[in-house]
């Protein structure tokens, strides 16, 4: 099978995916107790035939399978709908929130597999002494903290240091500063979420290095290679790091599928104006469509993610090619 | 041609333990010797006796929880006492290493090219070239000589076992180390590559003075090479022999191993007709591939409760008809009828009823055992899975395979990670059985082992043979060793039987071997009509 053909097949397995996804989630909200205008029902001050005129304007009248297609030819219109809450069409509401997760996860991202990386190769290689002892506790330890008392500890860190400001992602008034000084302030606020996100996905990638790298380096190939007096960089990287690969390439697959919903906890906690937010309010006031929005954002990262590891193996491991 | 007195290498009491002094056995017990410069010196033993071990050891490369002793002195060096830069700076040039069971020993990531250049890189400032030219001349020494640029390429699964060992003592001896420590340096190759690699170090020996450590079960390998023969038992060195006095020619073939005519012969419990089989190669964003015919219109026939050896060299397709008759390959062409049923093109849940009747042994068993499982866990693991018996029955038949096999009864909850290559060799043979297989397809299973344990095992299989119509496909480039073995010898080249028939003698000179195979083979119209 070619490349191509082998990326077509999983581009439409991924279509289809996205497809389930999302008539499944439009079918949870459907099930659970409650809508949008439910709130309004308790004002004395609002009758009940002005609430049955809002929800026939908007539609949430007509049956489920009706709204559901609706809702379709809206994503395929490229709006995704309109949010009830905010009254404007979901799709720039998700991109401009989505952009806001995204400037956090990404350098997040790196970061952690810049750390994960040789800090994994390392302790494995210096397995059992102090160093790696300390290591593994640290991992514990981080992996115990619930994210959100992560969160809570960063926020903590703001107040008593100074250094930080604590939540938002502008200085009041700097957001329509259009100069360098817009970047500065935005690195300034996005320090303490970073080091939060970081925190809390760093530990469990961590060990998976750790573990595939001692898997490895007891491998015959590389007692081997050490046995020629193969050693330092060249053993690390091309035989310790390309035996424990390929658990690796998938994992980091996965962390691509996580990037919008890793820092959702941290956004809320941090006041981040990312998805994390939008998502919980939205949930809360049973905004269906912003819901349904995030969750196929959330999947098409999914798809794109396994996608992007299956591409990898492909390149990497040439048992797989042939 | 030896300078006595010149000792490469003196190794004096070493011991080497694992955990706790008092309760466990040394794997190495007092073990004392010396290689000279310019000598070849052999060891031998029955698997588990610590011939493996001396070579970590020499190397510096036993596991961390190895407690050692005594004295090793490379040169005038105490090879204990270098510093971990030191010793990675001999590795591989002043002292090579060939290790055995090569889809192991390379890693799958890096073409093969790549990991011989990463010997010299590790070892010398040379450029990209220099490398490459220095890699391709080693390659030539151990006979890799055609196509060695597509070889070059090649990552090792696109190659056969043999090509791999090469590759391995390319790697060994691509820097001209002093002394090269060879563990079963041959166990994978057909015997006219097999002479090739001990006339290759016989060569390296005399031409550039390289000092062999070669590690073997095979007495042939040793007697041809080695000028001593330390003899290893249980984790001491109980006897030191010249070679050239005869202890190449005792052995399995020695041992008559009686067979029986049964009644039900002349029934084909498998047979593959008309079978092709061809492999793609394919690069990475390359549109390039080239296809490898793996089988060119297969015929064979295997009777119930017979023994068939399956003979060729290579690269010549034998383990592809392995994998087709154990269903784990389809075929592009042809028909694979197991017991009058056609598997040929079952799939899943259908071909379910067949798996169990055929069974494989391969030469790597330790890729295909749980290191985590204990010995009696891998033996009745099959039977759990067939829902064969009570869990005391089954630990019964278990017990009883294992000691058929000729593992100790102390062993049972050791795991598969502690028990040497032969020995796991015998545990994966144990599990094969258990399921009371009607095809047992041995696919160079023997060539780890030693003779004591072939004999033991080939006994085994014989009676096996006898009481319950047990056939038997045995690959094996070893045609000396089939002789013996199997009535009936196929030969197989470039992905077809060429030849088939009854072996004429019973041993076969070392002269002959050399020849192609069919001179030895009587045609089958004779023998039918004898």
């Amino acid at each position: 099978m070619s490349a191509l053909r082998f990326v077509l097949r999983r581009l439409a397995y991924g279509g289809l995916i996205t497809l389930g996804v999302s008539a499944l989630t439009f079918a949870m909200l459907e099930l659970a107790p409650g809508e949008f205008f439910d709130d309004l029902k308790l004002d004395a001050t609002v009758g009940t035939h002005t609430v049955e005129t809002l929800r026939q304007e908007h539609g949430l009248t007509a049956s489920a399978p009706v709204r559901y297609a609706e809702w379709l030819s809206a994503v395929v219109r490229g709006d995704f709908g309109l949010s009830l809450a905010h009254d404007t069409p979901v799709a720039p509401l998700l991109w401009e929130r989505m952009r806001n997760t995204l400037v956090l996860t990404v350098p997040a991202l790196f970061i952690t597999w810049f750390i994960a990386l040789p800090l994994g190769l390392w302790t494995a290689r210096v397995r059992g002494r102090i160093v790696d002892r300390l290591c593994s506790g640290a991992t514990s330890a981080l992996l115990a903290l619930p994210d959100l008392l992560i969160g809570l500890l960063m926020l903590l860190v703001a107040l008593k240091s100074g250094l930080f400001p604590a939540g938002g992602m502008f200085s009041p008034g700097a957001a329509d500063d259009e100069s360098a000084g817009r970047i500065g302030d935005l690195a300034m606020h996005a320090v303490l979420p970073l080091c939060a996100v970081v925190l809390s996905t760093l530990p469990a990638i961590l060990r998976h290095v750790r573990a595939s790298a001692i898997d490895a380096r007891q491998s015959p190939a590389v007692r081997a290679a050490r046995g020629h007096g193969i050693r330092g960089w060249r053993l690390n990287l091309r035989y310790v790091l390309t035996i424990a690969a390929n658990p690796l390439i998938s994992l980091a697959g996965l962390s691509i599928a996580s990037l919008l919903s890793a820092s959702l906890l941290i956004e809320v906690v941090m006041s981040w104006p990312g998805l994390g937010p939008l998502l919980v309010d939205a949930l809360l006031s049973r905004d269906v469509h912003v819901v349904l929005g995030a969750t196929m954002l959330a999947t098409v990262f999914l798809v794109a993610g396994n996608l992007v590891a299956d591409l990898a193996l492909y390149a990497a491991d040439p048992r797989i090619r042939a | 041609m030896h300078r006595c007195g010149v000792s490469a290498l003196t190794v004096s009491n070493l011991s080497v333990r694992y955990g706790i002094e008092s309760t466990t056995r040394p794997v190495l017990d007092d073990v004392t010797f010396s290689i000279e410069a310019n000598e070849i010196v052999g060891v031998s033993g029955p698997s588990g006796s610590g011939k493996t071990t001396v070579a970590l050891a020499l190397l510096g490369l036993l596991p961390a929880d190895a407690r050692v002793s005594g004295t090793m002195a490379f040169h005038g060096r105490d090879l204990r006492a270098l510093d971990e830069r030191a010793r990675d700076a001999m590795r591989g040039a002043e002292m090579g290493i060939v290790f055995q069971e090569s889809a192991l020993a390379l890693t799958p990531m890096l073409t093969v090219g790549a990991q011989i250049g990463d010997v010299v890189r590790a070892h010398t400032r040379c450029d990209r070239h220099q490398v490459r030219e220095r890699v391709l001349t080693a390659m030539y020494d151990v006979g890799l000589s055609d196509n060695a640029a597509r070889i070059y390429d090649a990552y090792p699964h696109e190659l056969s076992g043999g090509q791999r060992q090469r590759i391995l003592i390319a790697q060994a001896i691509v820097c001209r180390p002093s002394l090269v420590v060879a563990d079963e340096p041959t166990a994978s190759l057909d015997a006219t590559v097999r002479d090739e690699i001990l006339r290759l170090i016989r060569r390296l020996n005399e031409q550039h003075g390289t000092a062999f450590l070669i590690i073997s079960h095979s007495a042939e390998v040793l007697d041809r090479t080695a000028r001593r023969i330390l003899v290893m038992n249980r984790g001491r060195i109980v006897d030191t022999i010249g070679a050239g006095h005869g202890i190449g020619q005792d052995g399995y073939v020695a041992r008559s191993l009686s067979r029986s005519v049964s009644a039900s012969r002349h029934v084909p419990i498998a047979e593959i007709t008309g079978a092709t089989k061809s492999y793609r190669q394919r690069r990475l964003f390359s549109r390039s591939q080239y296809e490898v015919e793996a089988l060119r219109g297969l015929e064979l026939r295997i009777e119930r409760g017979t023994t068939l050896g399956l003979v060729g060299p290579s690269g010549c397709g034998k383990s592809t008809v392995a994998r087709c008759l154990a269903g784990m390959e389809s075929l592009d062409a042809g028909k694979v009828l197991l017991d009058g049923h056609d598997i040929t093109s079952l799939r899943g849940r259908a071909l379910l009823p067949y798996r169990n009747q055929v069974q494989l042994i391969f030469q790597d068993s330790a890729a295909a055992l749980n290191p985590r499982f204990t010995a009696l866990d891998i033996v009745t693991e099959p039977m759990v899975i067939q829902r064969d018996g009570t869990p005391h029955e089954q630990r019964h038949r278990a017990i009883e395979l294992l000691s058929q096999v000729g593992l100790a009864a102390d062993r049972l909850e050791s795991r598969a990670g502690e028990f040497s290559g032969g020995e796991r060799q015998r545990l994966a043979i144990a599990r094969a059985l258990a399921v009371r297989p009607r095809l047992l397809i041995l696919d160079e299973a023997f060539s780890g082992l030693d003779l004591e344990t072939r004999w033991l095992i080939t006994t085994l299989l014989m009676t096996l043979q006898r009481e319950q119509g047990l056939a038997l496909l045995c690959i094996s480039h070893d045609l000396e060793f089939l002789a013996e073995f199997a009535p009936e010898i196929a030969v197989m080249r470039n992905g077809a039987i060429v030849e088939q028939g009854t072996m004429v003698r019973r041993f076969v000179p070392e002269t002959v071997l050399d020849q192609p195979a069919e001179l030895l083979i009587q045609q089958d119209s004779e023998q039918a009509v004898a």
